[in-house]
């Protein structure tokens, strides 16, 4: 896996381009990254790579890096 | 002594909100959005002066009216409910007495949500097993909708109101309760909650305040709160687990069972379980479009509706999950249910 797949996930749940998310940007500049896209990308990380997130840790996450970092972490354990 | 479920019914009150509804009260939700991720277009919402045990009554009150059960043949009433019409007495004693059940009849009041139809499928098999009851009448009801803020998004598009009737019976022909199997994590308890108005911490000015979450939902710490992403983790987490274990316990594989029911939580996450689940979707019934989520009543109304299309023998696999958190899932080996559709 990827950083480049994993921002192509997001984008996906958040029907827009890979191009226009920036890894260093808060999450909360994504105004479209709302509650019902952290559920497409719960479940498309479980579907592609069988990793969870908890509500816990979405709630600690400030920038898209790091969800990056958190998921690479889950999949280097798995 | 075997029990079957000898027939069903439910009951929903008249009032309908439809996304349309929500949206012009709320014009920054996005409605559209909302229905094609939850697969829900519409809800029933019961009167301000309507009660769990008020749509209890009607189910039950139908399913005497269409099929052969009589009253007086109920000799046990399980109600499962999590929005009982007083702290004190159970609801159930309420409903014996509304429904003119024999005065020998037990009657007892259990809090369960989205487990609760399992729940009362296990309980109404051993008392039945245990030849304690011959007759049981298992009641679901639920308003969540009196503990809704109008301006919280995350539960008030998600939750209906609904109340559900069966009667399992140890002699008349009906659906087989083959197995059973439950669990529970208590950890999860703060995820899906009304935080006060129970005896650990009781009314207080204070916690009746509106707070505006980071969604912008608003709610009191009287109003039902939903973690909907902690609520999906768990469900990924056990669901699959706990179909496997009943399959194992019956020793079935998942192609020998013909129709799973699941707890029809929103379209989304039923999706996703079901595809992880590798089942395919003609075996996974989906009905929330025009009733929402209804707690213990999402299974036996789906059941409801499909039973036309089920074929006597086959095997059948009720799901459900949610708060507490609880689970449980059941196999019935289908047979001749009396059903009152509408």
């Amino acid at each position: 896996m990827t950083n480049q797949e994993l921002i192509q996930l997001f984008a996906e749940a958040l029907e827009c381009e890979a191009s226009s998310i920036d890894p260093q940007q808060p999450i909360a500049a994504y105004g479209e990254w709302n509650s019902l896209a952290w559920l497409t990308i719960i479940s498309l990380l479980d579907e592609r790579y069988e990793i969870q997130l908890t509500g816990k840790e979405i709630r600690g996450f400030v920038t898209v890096n790091d969800v990056i970092e958190s998921v690479t972490a889950k999949a280097s354990v798995a | 002594m075997c029990a079957r479920i000898a027939a069903l019914s439910y009951y929903l009150p008249e009032r309908l909100v439809t996304n349309s509804d929500l949206q012009a009260e709320n014009p920054t939700w996005d409605m559209e959005r909302v229905g094609q991720k939850t697969g829900i277009e519409s809800r029933r919402v019961a009167a301000a002066d309507q009660t769990a045990t008020d749509l209890a009554f009607a189910a039950a009150e139908r399913l005497f009216s269409n099929s052969s059960v009589r009253r007086d043949e109920i000799d046990y009433l399980l109600f499962c409910t999590q929005s009982p019409d007083h702290a004190l007495p159970a609801s159930s004693c309420i409903l014996q007495n509304r429904l003119h059940l024999s005065v020998n009849c037990g009657a007892i009041d259990f809090n369960q949500g989205c487990s609760g139809y399992i729940y009362g499928l296990q309980l109404a098999n051993a008392l039945i097993s245990s030849r304690s009851a011959r007759n049981v009448l298992l009641l679901t009801g639920e308003t969540y909708s009196k503990y809704i803020h109008p301006q919280d998004r995350s539960v008030r598009v998600l939750f209906g109101d609904a109340a559900t009737a069966t009667v399992i019976s140890e002699d008349r022909p009906g659906a087989l309760v083959v197995a059973t199997e439950v669990g529970t994590d208590g950890a999860g308890c703060n995820n899906l909650i009304v935080p006060i108005g129970g005896a650990r911490r009781p009314y207080a000015g204070e916690s009746l305040r509106e707070v505006c979450d980071e969604n912008g939902s608003i709610r009191t710490e009287a109003n039902l709160f939903m973690d909907g992403q902690e609520l999906f983790a768990f469900t990924l987490k056990r669901v699959p687990a706990l179909v496997n274990r009943l399959l194992e316990k019956t020793g079935l594989t998942a192609e020998q069972v013909d129709t799973f029911v699941f707890h029809q939580a929103n379209a989304f996450m039923n999706e996703h379980l079901r595809t992880k689940m590798h089942l395919p979707k003609e075996k996974v019934p989906l009905s929330l479009q025009d009733v929402g989520n209804t707690v213990s009543n999402t299974i036996p109304l789906t059941l409801s509706r499909i039973a036309p299309q089920l074929t006597p023998g086959s095997k059948v696999m009720l799901v459900g999950f949610g708060v507490g958190y609880s689970w449980g899932a059941c196999l019935l080996e289908w047979g001749e249910v009396e059903v009152s559709n509408d």
